[in-house]
């Protein structure tokens, strides 16, 4: 895609979630996203967004998803993530065989949802019993899986690391979890009795980790969203809001911080959308990016007084999905790791 | 000489015993959880706290010791066991013998509950810029104007009210009073709030005032005077947001503590350690500012410099603490208390005065005293 292409996929996602998300986007917290509202992203072409066209995707350039991402992030980081599991996550492990690949479509089209249980990478993660798979039958309980109302569901079984399997039915969300995060997805266990499986390979673990390390600039491109959102609603109410009879803008601790802000938010755009990044320059753009975006929700929410504590004005989500997007889809240490490993040239920071 | 004696004394080290008794087995994670998700009021708590005669007014002690044993569990419904008498400071500083003894035991005894009414719709850190306004006409005032964010709001008997009485000059903070305006006077409305990022279990509601009422007896202390009143009171409710942020920072280090037991503390890493040491660091020095605050405070010599130190200083520890409490212990947090715990946390900083505001007091505060100091060796009149 040319830059061109690039400006103008940028302006339509904007109009797309001003038109459709803007106006639900404290329902989609308080109930979910609505089957209606992923219809409308897949009819867009955003749910398989960087899914190959042959495959039945969109099939747009790194660059372009990246830019879905963030659009839809600055408005509803819960649409942005749902975006991120189908497409980063799910998409690539499907890929490894014929069945897998004949899913993307319906999935694209939102005709079936998808998902992959990833968490037992992350800091934190207990299992009960797992998942175990003979012949011709998987059974088992996986937990802590994001958008778990799929019909479709990457796991890994037996043990770690585990075969990775791909589940299709006879998968039902169980035991929902308290949501700090991306309440428009749910999350919760899945219960598993099905039949209709296909191994996607060996090494589980290792499959997963590969492609969660790979998705450093996804990532990157929500925390840029929520940041861009935060700081955009933060400056808009202090330029309306009035204290001491002057606006909030007038005073040097809100004008200053919230500049600062959107310095760092224009030139963490800038690089993580350059061209040709080496792998050492992605995982400095993730590492970067989710810290922003936690400083900035926090100084957004407290721009905006109490009613930043309150979910109307829709500053509070952004806070919230600010500290669940790196405990949900980073690896805190292993990403601290990894960078340390590229800027010293060798293994550093492991002891 | 006289000793610093940094150490509580035993019936305060007894009563804390006691409160983190009480808290721990009325609530346990499934209550704080489930009060949390629906947004309600714990009243059967408040109720078993009383009854528990742990709830001791004459004792301020023993009311901070109490509020940070409560939000070191939960500060949602701790709050709720504990907040009942919010604002009663007002009345026992400045009101009537006739205002203290009507209004007083019911709400120590628990029976009522009571609120503060200030912040407005467009007036919250600047006091002075409330609209409300009561005018008098023989032996009552009319009440008209908008209360914002109000804590007990919908479930408060009664609400110590801040209105305007006479025009807006120059001295913004003039012309402000008190009135102790019962709930259930005709024209008086109360909307719930919902959807709180945190301390979902307190009640929060705007009240609308329509031509209310109110008796000219319930005026607090002196027409004017209110602006005064509610400083003084901020001066005290301050100290009790600091505490609530001291025991939601402990509680947090808490579950880190346990978190990292139970993954085996032989596998700790320098990094982690290491912000569990800061973590202790900073809610150590918290607490101790808190202490000496309320020190100064309860022999009814407030600092004002050291009280919204307390409060700013104690309310960013809770943040950071819960923050970095999230990123130590990962999904475990994110799907346990702690995720509550780091909700919550963000409140400290905005309310009883944001952290800027704060700030600027301890400054300002400094300021007048360098000022006095300077008109004093010039032999200048006391300022």
């Amino acid at each position: 895609m040319s830059s061109e292409e690039h400006q103008l996929l940028r302006s339509s996602v904007r109009e797309f979630a001003q038109k459709n998300l803007e106006g639900i986007s404290a329902k989609i917290e308080r109930d979910g996203l609505r089957p209606e509202t992923v219809a409308a992203m897949a009819a867009q072409g955003f749910l398989g967004a960087s899914v190959p066209g042959e495959l039945g995707g969109t099939g747009l350039d790194e660059r372009g998803y990246m830019i879905v991402l963030e659009e839809l992030a600055r408005v509803s980081p819960s649409a942005a993530v749902k975006i991120l599991i189908i497409n980063s996550l799910y998409a690539p492990l499907a890929m490894a065989t014929r069945k897998g690949k004949e899913t993307l479509e319906e999935v694209a089209s939102a005709k079936v949802n998808a998902t992959v249980a990833h968490t037992c990478l992350l800091e934190g993660y207990r299992e009960e019993k797992g998942v175990t798979f003979a012949d011709s039958h998987v059974k088992g309980v996986k937990e802590y899986v994001v958008n778990s109302d799929a019909g479709l569901v990457i796991l890994t079984a037996n043990g770690t690391p585990g075969t990775l399997l791909l589940v299709r039915g006879g998968v039902e969300p169980v035991n929902d979890q308290t949501r700090l995060g991306f309440r428009g997805l749910r999350f919760s266990s899945v219960r598993v009795d099905s039949g209709d499986f296909e191994v996607l390979g060996e090494n589980g673990a290792g499959m997963l980790e590969e492609t969660l390390d790979g998705m450093d600039l996804e990532v990157a491109a929500i925390a840029l969203g929520i940041t861009a959102g935060a700081v955009a609603k933060a400056i808009d109410y202090s330029k309306g809001r009035t204290t001491f009879e002057h606006p909030l803008k007038d005073y040097q601790p809100v004008a200053f911080s919230l500049s600062s802000l959107k310095s760092e938010e224009e030139m963490l755009r800038t690089y993580i959308y350059s061209e040709g990044l080496s792998g050492t320059a992605k995982v400095m753009a993730r590492v970067k990016s989710t810290q922003l975006a936690r400083s900035a929700t926090k100084q957004a929410l407290q721009v905006h007084g109490g009613y930043g504590y309150f979910g109307d004005f829709g500053v509070e989500k952004f806070y919230r999905d600010a500290m669940a997007l790196p405990l949900l889809f980073s690896r805190g240490v292993k990403d601290m790791q990894r960078l340390s490993q590229a800027v010293f040239e060798s293994k550093a920071g492991f002891m | 000489v006289a000793e610093m004696d940094f150490e509580l004394p035993e019936d305060l080290k007894e009563i804390r015993r006691k409160a983190r008794e009480f808290a721990l087995k009325e609530i346990t994670p499934e209550f704080a959880q489930k009060y949390d998700r629906e947004e309600t009021f714990p009243e059967e708590l408040r109720k078993k706290a009383y009854a528990s005669g742990l709830v001791d007014y004459s004792n301020p002690w023993s009311v901070l010791i109490l509020q940070e044993e409560f939000c070191r569990v939960d500060a949602g419904t701790g709050i709720c066991a504990v907040s009942g008498f919010f604002g009663l400071e007002t009345i026992q500083l400045f009101g009537t013998e006739e205002q203290k003894a009507k209004y007083l035991p019911m709400v120590t005894s628990g029976k009522a509950m009571m609120g503060l009414a200030v912040t407005e719709p467009s007036a919250g850190s600047d006091v002075a810029g409330i609209k409300t306004t009561a005018t008098k006409s023989g032996d009552y005032y009319t009440l008209n104007g908008a209360k914002m964010f109000i804590t007990n709001g919908q479930l408060a008997d009664f609400l110590v009210t801040l209105t305007r009485t006479s025009p807006q000059t120059q001295k913004r903070h003039h012309g402000l009073s008190l009135f102790i305006l019962e709930t259930g006077s005709e024209g008086v409305t109360r909307n719930k709030l919902h959807e709180k990022l945190g301390v979902r279990a307190t009640n929060t509601a705007e009240i609308v005032l329509n031509d209310v009422k109110v008796p000219a007896r319930n005026l607090i202390g002196e027409e004017g005077k209110g602006f005064y009143y509610v400083m003084t009171f901020f001066d005290i409710s301050r100290i009790y947001t600091a505490i609530q942020a001291v025991g939601i920072a402990q509680g947090a280090l808490d579950r880190v503590l346990d978190y990292v037991f139970s993954q085996g503390v032989e596998n700790l890493k320098e990094e982690t350690a290491m912000a569990i040491g800061e973590m202790e660091m900073r809610i150590e020095a918290a607490r101790l500012l808190t202490y000496s605050a309320a020190s100064r405070l309860f022999q009814f010599n407030p600092d004002p410099k050291l009280t919204s130190s307390a409060k700013a200083f104690g309310s960013e520890t809770a943040v950071w603490v819960t923050e970095r409490a999230m990123e130590i212990t990962g999904l475990q947090g994110l799907t346990g208390d702690l995720e509550r715990f780091f909700r919550d946390a963000k409140i400290m900083e905005i309310w009883e005065g944001t952290s800027e505001v704060e700030k600027l007091t301890i400054a300002r505060t400094m300021f007048r005293e360098m000022m006095k100091e300077f008109l004093g060796e010039k032999g200048g009149a006391k300022a």
